[in-house]
């Protein structure tokens, strides 16, 4: 006869470590992070296709790190609640307009890589170095040559999961002038490859046709539309100024 | 016993009495480490010391709107009021935060060691590795820039240091001097395009903009931006988060370890000035040594109305 579920209280699988030896990340560890996206600023918002239907725009997150000592972030006392360490940036952030994604943002296993379990956008991968911190999205390796990390990003999930917060209404659709930018710097850049008379010509006309595609791009790109993506976070928390 | 037969052989001889390998003696190489110095480079500036001050923050105020940002305004009449103008003000805050590192070894250790790895050959070290912090601070506090100036889209191309250039040059004020910190994978990204642009190519120039450094740290100056190289620069989302300043916009303050009262009983190393204590424990008891280093310093940004400053965020692959 089997156990009886009801005795299993929070049972969830065993954590092996230290019982079994696993294989460590050969890289140093990093700090844990928010994810934070600025608003109203050059850069905050970017064109994307992998992933999408047609090119789109979706919102930049940058990561803001949770480290004593770094951009104001404070060592508390030990009975102090550790969230205390960012709570002035934090603060700082919002004052500012910046929208902050909280640690416990739910990210629903649709918006993320196959195979990868639904839960915070924050993970953290075993290193030798200590606890190598990453998005969902991200896959933490040591490069091939080199002694160097890197990752190996799922952009297609990524992209759509950025569409989805402008969809969901977390992240606000960005002023009119923050999308210019974005365009007259793809032009800008345009010009400057066009103008570039002093390589061979078939450089010059690859460098220009790339430029090319990607105005081409920019000017058809749109604000995430509702639902053509994975549904949104049911369960994210907004937080803004 | 072992009988060595005749002719004795060296290949019975090293199994039996001799030994597979010599260590020379009093040496141990480092393993390859990156050691670019921020502080000593001019890329991180010192903003003072909380020690007595019953804070953890240094907090500099800054404002505008007089002087060189205010014109005067032009008046249409003789006998016109002229409006009073307000003053903006405004602070950034540098918080210090605790950093350490430990080494212990058993009494053992230190008795048979021939490696130079006891601890208080380790304590030696100690600045090596706040220094290494302090960059790390550095590049994760220069993440947290706002304005991005490169094209996401793609890797570091000519282009987008044309842009940065651009950007820096039509920010009110710009002095002219900037820096930029990419990871060394962005900086490779950037030499390959220059590459290919063919007015870079004389001998000169390609040698400047293609030579590899010896020097920890810098790289070269391309469109008068000082690039510096560091594998602590943030990757996330497939993107590398270098960054670009005028030299201020990043700044430290430290916790001055001068006047921590008497520690003699843990034989101390202090540096006052970066805010470093390192102590020594010995435990008879369990047989050990010990040797704690905390450091008690913290890197900010200045507003971008005080130092321009750019994202530099472009592709990793």
């Amino acid at each position: 006869m089997g156990i009886p579920s009801d005795n299993l209280m929070d049972s969830r699988p065993a954590s092996l470590g230290g019982l079994v030896d696993r294989p460590k990340l050969p890289l140093p560890g990093n700090s844990p992070f928010f994810l934070v996206h600025y608003t109203d600023v050059g850069g905050s918002w970017e064109v994307v296709e992998e992933g999408m239907d047609a090119p789109t725009f979706v919102p930049v997150l940058q990561p803001y790190p949770i480290r004593p000592g770094a951009a104001g972030v404070r060592t508390v006392s030990s009975d102090e609640p550790r969230s205390r360490m960012y709570a002035r940036p934090l603060a700082k952030l919002q004052e500012s307009g910046a929208i902050v994604l909280p640690l416990d943002f739910h990210v629903d296993a649709a918006s993320l890589p196959a195979g990868v379990v639904a839960g915070p956008y924050l993970r953290e991968t075993d290193a030798q170095g200590g606890a190598f911190y990453h998005t969902a999205w991200d896959t933490p390796r040591k490069a091939i040559r080199g002694n160097a990390a890197t990752v190996d990003c799922d952009r297609a999930s990524y992209n759509r999961w950025r569409a989805s917060l402008v969809t969901s209404g977390i992240i606000p659709e960005p002023r009119a002038a923050v999308l210019e930018d974005v365009r007259s710097r793809a032009l800008r850049r345009l010009d400057n490859v066009r103008s570039a008379t002093d390589i061979p010509t078939d450089m010059r006309e690859a460098n220009t046709a790339t430029a090319r595609r990607r105005v081409d791009a920019v000017r058809a790109a749109t604000l995430p539309q509702a639902n053509p993506t994975p549904s949104a976070p049911k369960t994210a928390k907004k937080v803004t100024a | 016993m072992a009988v060595l037969n005749s002719p004795l052989l060296a290949a019975d001889a090293e199994s039996s009495i001799g030994r597979s390998f010599q260590y020379l003696p009093g040496l141990i190489r480092q393993q390859l480490a990156e050691r670019f110095d921020v502080a000593a480079g001019g890329l991180i500036l010192s903003v003072g010391d909380v020690a007595g001050s019953g804070s953890d923050t240094i907090r500099t105020r800054r404002a505008t709107g007089y002087g060189w940002s205010k014109a005067m305004a032009s008046l249409a009449s003789e006998t016109q009021a002229i409006a009073a103008s307000p003053v903006t003000v405004g602070v950034d805050d540098i918080t210090i935060g605790r950093q350490g590192l430990a080494f212990s070894e058993s009494f053992q250790h230190a008795i048979q060691d021939d490696a130079m790895l006891k601890v208080d050959d380790l304590a030696g070290y100690m600045v090596d590795s706040y220094l290494a912090t302090l960059r790390s601070l550095l590049c994760s506090t220069g993440a947290t820039f706002a304005t991005n100036s490169a094209d996401p889209a793609a890797t570091l191309d000519v282009n987008d240091w044309i842009a940065l250039r651009a950007d820096f040059e039509e920010t009110a004020g710009f002095d002219g001097r900037a820096v930029a910190v990419l990871h060394p994978v962005q900086v490779a990204h950037l030499r390959s395009s220059i590459r290919s642009e063919t007015a870079l190519q004389y001998p000169e120039s390609f040698e400047l903009y293609q030579r590899m450094q010896a020097e920890a740290g810098f790289r070269f100056t391309f469109l008068g931006i000082d690039i510096y190289a560091s594998q602590d620069v943030s990757l996330s989302g497939g993107d590398y988060y270098g960054f670009a300043y005028q030299p201020g916009a990043i700044a430290y303050a430290v916790g001055s370890t001068a006047q921590m009262g008497d520690l003699s009983d843990a034989n101390p190393i202090l540096v006052p000035e970066w805010g470093i204590v390192v102590t020594r424990k010995t435990d008879g008891q369990s047989a050990t040594k010990r040797v704690d280093a905390n450091a008690f310093v913290g890197v900010g940004k200045l507003d971008p109305s005080l130092f321009a400053q750019f994202l530099v965020r472009s592709n990793a692959t």
